[in-house]
């Protein structure tokens, strides 16, 4: 008996504990993936413990920011392949470690996952490789069938494939009551710039226009007939087909949720968990791809990612690329919940994501999505990405609010860029 | 008699010790990190990269970044608005729930107050929705004029709904200081105006507001100040947009900071900022020891 409380001292106080600290978006749908990944990772390491801390997705990249500034407790993160650059910048995370994924080399640790996943979701730089690829995205269209059945549309044959069907479908999707409008045919955030970058982005690289890269982006300031024409295409929903009223509401995640809009852009294979906490039924609802211009490139919907990264504060970043592994090996049952991680094996060297259960978790995965991810356009991953994103913002709210006309406002996003990389 | 066991000195002494713990935190809490603010504003920093000093750079730029100078005059504009419609309503319920005519003064006057309890983002939530085109105020004003403004998505009119909902949270406050002010008036002086013939405007000019000056000093400059640094209304409904018509200065502040990452810049924003609240404070105090 001495013996065995000898023992659990030892155990107790012999040991010392080490503490994981993981900062992570919260979403309800996925949060019990992750805790299931802890408690698996903690049962595998008794002598560990590791503690999520879930943050609202608005705040999570300054929160990361100021526990780093403050040299606080952290050991890794989750960052998107937009936030990335900043803080590949400033030195904040460290190369990946192949021991803790049970492997000799990086590129065995990268073949574990799909080729050019690390690349699109920011997890590698210049060639090295920093990050655990965690989600990989791409943007669709998505629409409401039950109100195309209303108005008289079939949803098999008038889904739109280009921009003027866009618009002409979302026309007669427009609900109005009393002259007010009830239903908008299409909608975007009216108050968040990045959901209409995402999709003037896309407008502009169907175009042929280089918005991925910074020397692109610069080279396209040259081109202000194709800019006005990429800008034009998108505010016209608001000021010529009308089938876009900001005043109506500011939302259109929610919007399209609850049926305040027709259509929308910014949804991902994600957005299927997102829908079930709203009113409209998974039944009427349908994806579809990005429209097309007839004489533009075959690009959908901006295709972005999320990766998980070690801190160079962390005390122990072996366990650290331990635990992240741990959390980026349950592809199926994101899977199952609508998040698509680009994982083709796991370190034990058996499957990792099980496509039938995509195809069943994730509609129109075969359909939509998976095509889609094939030709995504990409917005600009840069450390000028933030205020790139403003001056095309302005550029369309000056559109949209102001009644500024389209050549006017191009002619002053053109010098508000130009002058932020001068 | 026995000898007093306290001096002066030791007197002052024991008053230090009771000033000390809110001293502390006013120090730790303000005065640091105001100090820090002044500091940072001489330095390009982003949090995550290493600090990198550049002088007055930051104010240079200021000066010339034509969204600061929105900025200001949206800020000017708001507090102007929002100063006058509030303290003119708060004097005008004020007079009327003092007045003897008025029925359930009690009532009305918890109710006048309430909006200024409530939680200013729980505010902003339901008067954006109320703000919308099928929302409450946009169908009432539809209705009596036939078309209602697109007040969150017009340049024009957003603005003025930024005024509309900080005067309906603010008045109730001032009316209470107003009611205090006349509160203090001495009935007499009323009472000999009446007998001597003088009618309510007479009364009003003549007596009322002569005796109200340093409440009118002290709300005027109060809802100055408020106004100036108001924040919350903006930052829920709308974000500063429409196209930066309802971006005020403490709104872009916290972009420059938490939103574009240039802390340093933001810094150099909010001295700016310390600086036009440092002259108003002065202003009243000035005017209120002139009013003694």
């Amino acid at each position: 008996m001495i013996t065995s409380l000898i023992f659990a001292c030892a155990m107790v106080w012999g040991v010392p504990k080490i503490t994981l600290i993981h900062y992570h978006w919260t979403e309800t749908t996925y949060d019990p993936i992750i805790q299931k990944a802890v408690k698996a990772f903690e049962a595998k390491h008794p002598n560990v413990e590791v503690k999520v801390i879930f943050l609202p997705d608005a705040d999570r990249a300054n929160v990361i920011r100021t526990v780093l500034a403050s040299k606080g407790d952290i050991d890794s993160f989750a960052l998107s392949n937009g936030e990335a650059p900043e803080f590949y910048e400033g030195g904040q995370m460290l190369p990946i470690i192949p021991a803790s994924f049970g492997k000799k080399s990086v590129d065995d640790v990268v073949k574990m996952w799909n080729p050019g996943s690390f690349e699109t979701v920011g997890a590698a730089r210049d060639g090295a490789y920093y990050g655990v690829p965690f989600e990989l995205s791409n943007f669709v269209a998505w629409i409401n069938t039950a109100d195309m059945k209303e108005v008289g549309l079939d949803p098999k044959r008038d889904i739109p494939k280009t921009w003027e069907d866009f618009a002409a479908v979302a026309g007669k999707l427009v609900k109005k009551q009393g002259g007010v409008t009830v239903r908008n045919g299409f909608m975007n955030n009216s108050k968040a710039g990045v959901f209409n970058v995402i999709v003037l982005d896309t407008i502009m690289e169907q175009l042929g226009l280089d918005w991925s890269t910074e020397k692109g982006l610069l080279a396209s300031m040259d081109k202000p007939d194709v800019l006005a024409r990429g800008l034009r295409t998108y505010t016209d929903l608001v000021t010529k087909s009308k089938v876009w009223e900001p005043a109506f509401a500011d939302n259109d995640r929610e919007g399209f949720g609850n049926n305040k809009t027709a259509t929308f852009m910014t949804g991902g294979t994600w957005y299927w968990g997102v829908l079930d906490t709203y009113s409209v039924k998974r039944a009427d609802v349908q994806p579809f791809a990005f429209p097309r211009f007839k004489d533009g490139k075959d690009l959908g919907g901006v295709g972005y990612g999320f990766a998980l990264f070690v801190s160079k504060l962390s005390k122990h970043p072996d366990l650290a690329f331990e635990f992240l592994d741990t959390l980026a090996s349950y592809p199926n049952d994101f899977a199952a919940k609508g998040l698509y991680q680009p994982r083709e094996k796991l370190s034990t060297g058996s499957m990792a994501i099980d496509a039938a259960v995509a195809r069943k978790s994730i509609p129109y995965y075969d359909e939509v999505f998976k095509p889609e991810l094939g030709k995504t356009s990409r917005m600009l991953s840069s450390t000028k990405s933030t205020p790139v994103m403003d001056a095309q913002w302005d550029a369309i709210s000056r559109v949209i609010f102001e009644g500024v006309s389209v050549d006017d406002s191009v002619a002053k996003m053109r010098s508000e860029i130009k002058a932020i990389f001068q | 008699m026995r000898a007093s066991g306290y001096s002066v000195t030791a007197l002052q002494r024991h008053g230090y010790v009771f000033v000390a713990p809110t001293l502390i935190l006013f120090s730790v809490f303000l005065i640091y990190p105001m100090l820090s603010a002044f500091d940072l504003s001489l330095f390009d920093w982003n949090l995550i990269s290493a600090k990198r000093f550049v002088g007055l750079k930051n104010f240079r730029l200021m000066l010339q970044d034509p969204m600061v100078v929105n900025s200001y005059v949206r800020t000017l504009s708001f507090c102007a608005l929002t100063v006058i419609a509030t303290n003119v309503l708060a004097f005008v319920f004020a007079l009327m729930l003092q007045s003897n005519l008025a029925k359930a003064k009690n009532f009305l006057q918890s109710l006048i107050f309430l909006p200024v309890v409530l939680s200013l983002v729980a505010v902003g939530v339901v008067w954006e929705l109320m703000f919308q085109s099928t929302g409450l105020i946009s169908m009432a004003v539809r209705s009596i004029f036939g078309f209602s403004p697109a007040w969150l998505t017009d340049t024009r009119a957003a603005p003025y709904a930024m005024v509309i909902i900080a005067t309906w949270k603010s008045v109730g406050f001032y009316m209470i200081m107003y009611i205090a002010g006349l509160l203090d008036i001495p009935e007499t002086y009323y009472e000999a105006a009446r007998i001597d013939g003088a009618g309510f405007w007479r009364q009003l000019t003549r007596i009322t507001v002569p005796s109200l000056r340093n409440t009118f000093v002290l709300t005027i400059v109060s809802s100055i100040i408020f106004s100036f640094g108001q924040f919350a209304i903006q930052y829920v409904i709308t974000k500063g947009g429409p196209s930066h018509s309802t971006e005020i200065l403490a709104l872009l502040i916290y972009r420059q900071g938490f939103e574009l990452y240039k802390f340093g810049y933001s810094s150099a924003l909010s001295v700016l900022f310390f600086m036009t609240l440092l002259v108003f404070s002065v202003i009243q105090l000035k005017l209120m020891r002139a009013g003694e």
